[in-house]
């Protein structure tokens, strides 16, 4: 997974690290970080939060490096230590109720910087809407879409990360994706041709939508579109 | 009421959105897996979704991504955790493993850490609470100096922390228990061993202790601009370098993996712009004074 050969393994860098070398750790960092942030930032939607996330776990990995008893990879450890930090911020904000304004705000904002002038105006609308739809999942089903379907780690890892089942790993995903459909409705209703019925199933407020179509909105609609 | 689209039957209900999600994922109860399978295979609306559900999966891992930290975080990280090393390396016991360190210091950590840095295990009366954004600024503040301080003025961050702890004259050189250390590492040696050399010659130290709101005319900081050589070292460790009747160019006390060492800097013999750095593990003051101490790192490294 590091991609580079590196002469000396995680394990043996955070032994030497408990050993009292200095410069062992920062070395773990300069190989973890970037796959940390991207998982911080993604969860958190707000780059000084992720930046005080990563930070503070790093900090706790650091210091609790003697704990690691090598029962896992130092990877899905540091992984593991990042995203309890993010889940800590982000329940924290939850019981705070920040709006969902605000969220959806600032998970826009994440993404602009990154999105080269040449990608598509539709295309730039479309990733501007899932991420400011992957905001208002609630944490636990955030957490797990960042890990599985947007970083690509396998379930099993995933689970390892956030500690709890395979099987809850895979229904928050199922959750999580269920509730960014009907956001994401109208994006489909005006860019695919075929999208007709999934559209008038899920779009509510339409003129389209017909008694059946009503009849199983999907009850995500309430609690994903329209946060209080 | 019924419509084309019903024509599995007027009585039963679509699934969920999040059933077919769920069966997509294989955590659907069994009973139920096979009723939505059977539904999903005549009704062109569910199917529908199953297949955006799908699109969003993919849509997902296709979103562009951060590509890699930025440099200010990185920085602010590296700060962070300098100032964890550092710390560690003032215990007041140097040498012992650095993990028992944070129990013992914890204002101290705390400080140098910019506050947020706790456990990332959430446990009741962390009491962060609300507000971080506001406490952000001292916190990046303090991760900036902390930043200065590892770059260029580690003797200096050190001393105005031991300070605080030890209210002694810390001038005296003879209280190897108490006196500062720095961490030393093959990274930095290079320029803290310059830092030493030219804290005699210019005044930075003390104007950066100004800025900090440290002034203490009686600081050790402003020692070191008096007196580049040092704290004077017993004849152990400058029998370990070879050369004890040389006049060291500066000495120190530091930790180097661990270890409570004692460097001395003497010029190098064949070229008058470098000078060689000697870490001698300064344990041998109490072993065998006479004797002559364990060389634990060597280098050459330039004046400037």
């Amino acid at each position: 997974m590091d991609g580079v050969a590196e002469p000396l393994s995680d394990r043996e860098l955070l032994a030497r690290h408990v050993a009292g070398d200095h410069d062992a750790f920062g070395e773990i960092v300069r190989r973890h970080r970037d796959r940390l942030w991207a998982v911080a930032l993604r969860t958190l939607g707000d780059r000084e939060e992720a930046a005080d996330a990563v930070q503070d776990a790093f900090v706790s990995a650091f210091r609790a490096a003697h704990t690691f008893r090598g029962q896992a990879a130092v990877t899905t450890w540091l992984h593991r230590i990042t995203v309890n930090a993010c889940l800590d911020r982000l329940r924290r904000a939850e019981n705070r109720r920040t709006s969902p304004v605000s969220d959806s705000d600032r998970f826009e904002e994440l993404l602009e910087p990154h999105e080269s002038a040449e990608v598509p105006a539709e295309r730039k609308e479309l990733h501007s809407e899932l991420v400011t739809a992957l905001g208002t999942l609630p944490a636990d089903q955030r957490a797990a879409l960042v890990l599985v379907d947007m970083q690509g780690y396998p379930v099993a890892e995933a689970a390892d990360i956030l500690g709890v089942p395979m099987g809850t790993v895979k229904s928050r995903c199922a959750r999580g994706r269920a509730r960014l459909l009907p956001l994401l409705s109208h994006l489909h209703s005006g860019t695919m041709d075929n999208a007709a019925a999934a559209g008038g199933r899920n779009r509510t407020g339409s003129a389209s939508v017909t008694p059946t179509a009503a009849q199983h909105k999907p009850r995500s609609d309430q609690g994903g579109g329209g946060n209080p | 009421m019924n419509s084309e689209q019903n024509f599995v039957g007027t009585d039963e209900q679509h699934p969920e959105v999040e059933e077919i999600s769920a069966l997509t994922e294989g955590v659907l109860p069994q009973d139920r897996t096979d009723e939505v399978r059977a539904h999903l295979f005549g009704c062109e609306l569910c199917a529908d979704v199953r297949d955006s559900l799908e699109e969003i999966r993919g849509l997902l891992g296709r979103l562009p991504g951060p590509p890699q930290m930025p440099a200010d975080v990185a920085g602010r990280i590296d700060a962070a955790l300098a100032a964890e090393t550092l710390l560690a390396a003032t215990s007041p016991t140097p040498g012992e493993p650095v993990e028992r360190r944070p129990a013992s210091t914890p204002q101290r950590r705390a400080h140098a850490a910019g506050g947020p840095a706790r456990s990332a295990r959430s446990g009741p009366g962390r009491g962060q609470g609300g507000g971080s954004r506001r406490r952000r600024s001292p916190a990046v503040l303090l991760a900036l100096t902390c930043a200065l301080v590892v770059l260029g003025f580690s003797a200096f961050f050190i001393s105005a922390l031991t300070s605080g702890d030890s209210g002694s004259d810390m001038g005296a050189k003879a209280d190897r228990a108490t006196a500062p250390v720095h961490g030393y590492t093959d990274a930095n040696l290079e320029p803290t061993v310059r830092k030493l050399l030219t804290s005699g010659q210019d005044d930075s130290s003390a104007k950066y202790h100004r800025e900090n709101g440290e002034t203490s005319e009686r600081s050790p900081l402003v020692r070191p601009s008096k007196n580049p050589v040092g704290p004077s070292l017993p004849g152990c460790v400058l029998k370990a370098t070879g050369r004890p009747s040389e006049q060291p160019l500066a000495t120190d006390q530091g930790v180097y993996r661990g270890k409570q060492v004692d460097v001395v800097v003497l010029p190098d013999r064949s070229d008058s712009r470098r000078v060689n750095v000697f870490l001698v593990d300064s344990s041998c003051a109490n072993a065998s004074p006479s004797g002559t101490g364990t060389v634990l790192l060597q280098r050459t490294v330039p004046r400037s």
